[in-house]
């Protein structure tokens, strides 16, 4: 079963907000190429997890079906999609999800102002919601944002540094992924008025949720197809990503010499026998052992909050994050 | 006294980037001395004038980061990107730390309207400064 049904999410409510955000905005003129822009990319459409984690962090609340609820779950893939945008500019890549990125249609000038203006209607409609405690809301963006672009500049630093710790791999995975998805999960609640220990429970909860995922995506670099990733296998090796296999495969003298020549002007082809390599060498099962158990702190926290019907959906997610193969 | 704020705003902002970043912002000192004289005119208390300073320079920045040419072979791309997102998300972390939250809100439409002239490829003008001196006008009034 699709996750958003075990949820019991409506993501056509979540789209349909997205897209009323767009057209809602008088500023925006109808038909010009950024409405078309910005409606193109809601339709391209994505796993909507952290609009969902919002949803689900809402429920811990008293208010979990308020249409704020939907406007912040609508926000938080706003400020993801507005780092994508962005990350396939800095990675250079042409093509998201199989067909050619945004800056390969309206030119990259443009493409960076797509994404800075859904951050901008953002903060525009968060700061217009009254009741909530303002700085609350803003920071929102602030906060999800500036730890996004942390993730990034600590993933430029270590590029093809093949000296990094297994500590800075966290750090970055943290600020690149695990930080959105946990305060989706935080602010959610928040907005729904749950108890602070909750709300704070719950961003813990949705950082090893998110460090999984990350772990999850750095494995399947190896071993999902080049139709599954959108791109050849081994880009990020190639791109001079040190991911958690990377790490485990360095330990290995050998391994460490090939993977070490890896640069910036190495083909795809020429790492094919080492990707095999990295597949038999135990480094994915040592990294598929490291996101099993950051799955199951996230449980054990899930565990914790027992008084909460929605703790059901929180296991939900660690199941569908545990067997995520794509 | 204009020194001293310049100075003050500058130093508060250098400590609030993060050093992974390597952002080391240089403004020019006129573009400075003119926001502090329509701080002035507009009312604003000389202790407030650095933190307004140093919020106006985050998002001047982060416009001038992201301004054109942005072209797929500028070695330069990737950093101007990152910078100008981090400079803006910054610039709304520290308004919220300044309590600047009014601020904030009536410059988010502005914000937002610039974008969209960008990206319909409208004038690249940024009056960031009138917007500031509209706003401060217009809260000077409601008090």
């Amino acid at each position: 079963m699709p996750l958003h049904k075990k949820l019991r999410i409506d993501l056509r409510r979540i789209d349909r907000e997205m897209k009323r955000i767009v057209k809602h905005d008088k500023d925006v003129p109808p038909h010009s190429e950024l409405e078309k822009s910005l409606l193109q990319t809601i339709n391209a459409g994505g796993k909507r997890l952290r609009p969902m984690l919002v949803m689900v962090g809402s429920r811990f609340g008293r208010r979990p079906n308020d249409n704020r609820i939907v406007q912040l779950a609508a926000a938080a893939e706003f400020i993801h999609t507005a780092s994508l945008i962005h990350d396939d500019l800095i990675d250079r890549s042409p093509l998201r999800r199989g067909e050619p990125s945004l800056h390969m249609l309206i030119g990259p000038a443009k493409a960076v102002y797509v994404g800075n203006y859904m951050s901008a209607r953002v903060v525009e409609l968060l700061s217009q919601v009254d009741e909530e405690p303002e700085g609350d809301r803003q920071s929102f963006t602030a906060v999800a944002t500036a730890e996004l672009c942390l993730g990034e500049y600590e993933q430029l630093e270590h590029a093809y540094n093949y000296n990094m710790s297994l500590d800075d791999y966290l750090l970055k995975s943290r600020h690149k992924t695990a930080h959105l998805m946990a305060v989706s999960l935080e602010f959610g609640a928040r907005a729904a008025g749950a108890p602070e220990p909750v709300c704070q429970s719950l961003y813990r909860f949705g950082e090893h949720l998110g460090l999984s995922f990350q772990i999850r995506d750095d494995l399947l670099d190896f071993t999902a197809s080049a139709k599954q990733l959108g791109k050849p296998a081994g880009s990020d090796l190639l791109g001079g990503q040190v991911t958690l296999p990377v790490i485990y495969a360095l330990e290995d003298a050998q391994l460490a010499a090939q993977i070490r020549s890896v640069g910036p002007h190495t083909k795809p082809e020429d790492i094919q026998p080492l990707l095999e390599q990295i597949r038999t060498s135990g480094a994915l099962k040592r990294a598929e052992a490291f996101c099993d158990a950051e799955l199951q702190r996230a449980r054990d926290i899930a565990l914790s909050l027992g008084d909460y019907a929605a703790q059901a959906d929180l296991l939900s997610l660690a199941d569908y994050f545990g067997g995520r193969t794509f | 006294m204009n020194d001293i704020m310049i100075r003050e705003a500058l130093e508060r902002l250098q400590a609030e980037i993060d050093p992974v970043t390597r952002i080391r912002l240089k403004p020019e000192k006129s573009v400075l001395v003119e926001a502090l004289t329509v701080f002035e005119r507009c009312g604003v208390e000389p202790l407030r004038r650095p933190r307004l300073l140093a919020i106006y320079t985050l998002l001047a920045s982060a416009f001038a980061r992201h301004s054109e040419p942005l072209e797929l072979d500028d070695a330069e791309l990737t950093r101007r990107i990152l910078d100008g997102d981090y400079l803006y998300s910054l610039y709304i972390q520290y308004a919220l730390k300044c309590k600047e939250e009014s601020l904030l809100r009536d410059l988010s439409p502005f914000v937002k309207k610039i974008q969209i002239a960008r990206a319909l490829g409208q004038d690249e003008q940024v009056p960031l400064l009138s917007a500031f001196e509209q706003i401060l006008l217009n809260h000077k009034e409601a008090n």
